[in-house]
């Protein structure tokens, strides 16, 4: 008999199953629909199946067990609470409550998440240039937490551990509270997330969302379509086992992202993967123009490909010529193959 | 030849904390593990035997990076049973395959066959 090369954490822990108790036994058996469930589970890119081998059926997860749609996920914008302050600017406020949550990342697999409102990712924060904000947060967790916010701002407000505790802010610890103000800038896309230490940690278990500031003249209509490419490590063995675009692994290969025939489409494209170095994002049949960071109006890129590192985006835009379904994913088979991939359903 | 070895899955909640400080959930579960493998064409066919003192389901299986479509004849493994788990797959002869078996938990039995031929092969 030869030794695995390697094992799950969890291995390496030992064995004290009877001090866990039922809880544990409920999880291990658990599944999110009961014991009624068909013994077999299907898979879009296996033998058998190919990129159309979804009819299968039965290998999504409800939304209503996590209390969040990624097919939702990818239209939802936050504009806060606005209202105009004298001199003509623009006041936007939000409220970001963390706490833990459990949810189910591939169908009948649980995780016990970290998240900003109850979904992973957080809310798409969205602002224009120039607009104050005011950011709203409570620590309804069971870890000290922060929001980090990519951008320019003071130092007192950038979510650090350790800057900024003399006015309240730093590491808001459990049950405190702490409002984040600045002014939104520079227009492009970004992102924000807790700061709190172990940073990958708190970052994986899924606190973590994004921020759109648009340019001070909008950019030209689109649909506009928000992409998080995230990963979960569910058996602890610092290698992520599950990948997706906005937490569901296999969402979009069941529920395709549907287009119009001829429409501008703009992605707001984010890589928060933990664990991995680079992410990356490939369409099908088309090619899209790449904004980096969406700090510029002009593309500097026309490309199908695009490659990201960790806390990395872009805004694409593209319009599909033609009718039909196309896919998208991760260009790193494994992440594909992991659950990264979907398809855009083009209607005319 | 045809080499398979088991892993077990363990958690225990205070051992997770220890491992990771921000985990304070009671993620874990009991002892799981394959005991026998058997390659047909096109197929991997796993026994899996619940030595533990509570039931398991296999949610998912990954083998060699990448989720696989698979059968099993019950679902719920009791403490005490065994399970057969089948999975479609076009094994090529003398290459080598990682098996995790995935539970509702997220916590994965492991199997590696280092060199596969047609049979079974005791672990």
């Amino acid at each position: 008999m030869t030794v695995r090369r390697s094992f799950t954490r969890r291995r390496a822990l030992g064995t004290a199953a009877a001090v866990v108790g039922s809880g544990v036994a409920a999880r291990l058996s658990g599944s999110p629909a009961g014991a009624a469930d068909p013994p077999h589970v299907h898979h879009p890119l296996v033998h058998g199946s190919s990129h159309s081998g979804f009819a299968h059926g039965n290998t999504t997860v409800d939304p209503k067990v996590n209390g969040f749609d990624p097919s939702a996920v990818l239209r939802d914008f936050d504009w806060g609470k606005t209202r105009r302050l004298a001199g003509g600017r623009t006041l936007r406020e939000w409220e970001l409550i963390a706490y833990d949550k459990e949810i189910e990342i591939v169908p009948g697999v649980k995780f016990s998440a970290w998240t900003y409102n109850g979904r992973v990712p957080g809310p798409t924060l969205r602002a224009r240039e120039g607009d104050l904000l005011r950011i709203h947060f409570v620590n309804a967790g069971t870890h000290p937490h922060t929001i980090h916010f990519h951008g320019i701002h003071p130092a007192a407000m950038d979510g650090t551990p350790g800057v900024g505790e003399d006015i309240g802010g730093g590491l808001i610890d459990v049950g405190e509270k702490f409002t984040y103000e600045f002014e939104a800038g520079p227009f492009g896309l970004h992102l924000y997330h807790c700061h709190a230490l172990p940073l990958a940690g708190h970052i994986a278990k899924g606190l973590y969302g994004m921020f759109i500031v648009d340019p001070p003249k909008a950019r030209p209509q689109a649909d506009e379509l928000v992409m998080v490419q995230n990963a979960f490590d569910p058996n602890f063995d610092e290698d992520n086992e599950v990948y997706a675009v906005n937490t569901v692994a296999f969402h979009f290969m069941y529920h395709p992202v549907r287009v119009k025939l001829g429409e501008l489409v703009r992605i707001y494209l984010v890589n928060i993967v933990e664990l991995d170095p680079v992410n990356s994002f490939h369409v099908h049949g088309n090619f899209f123009h790449r904004f980096p960071t969406g700090t510029a109006l002009e593309p500097s890129e026309y490309t199908d490909t695009v490659i990201q590192g960790q806390g990395q985006r872009d805004v694409l835009e593209l319009r599909f010529p033609h009718t039909g379904k196309y896919m998208f994913h991760a260009h790193k088979s494994e992440f594909a193959a992991l659950g990264w991939m979907g398809f855009f359903d083009v209607v005319a | 030849m045809l080499i398979g070895v088991f892993v077990v899955v363990i958690a225990v909640a205070s051992g997770l904390a220890f491992a990771r400080p921000w985990d304070s959930t009671d993620n874990g579960g009991g002892e799981a593990a394959v005991q026998r493998a058997t390659l047909r064409p096109g197929e991997i066919s796993l026994v899996l035997s619940n030595e533990s003192e509570e039931s398991a389901r296999v949610a998912q299986i990954i083998l060699n990076d990448a989720f696989v479509d698979f059968h099993q004849s019950q679902g719920e493994v009791k403490p005490g049973a065994a399970e057969r788990i089948t999975i479609s797959y076009p094994w090529i002869p003398g290459e080598s395959y990682d098996v995790r078996l995935m539970t509702a938990s997220g916590a994965t039995v492991e199997y590696e066959i280092e060199e596969a031929r047609a049979g079974t092969q005791q672990s």
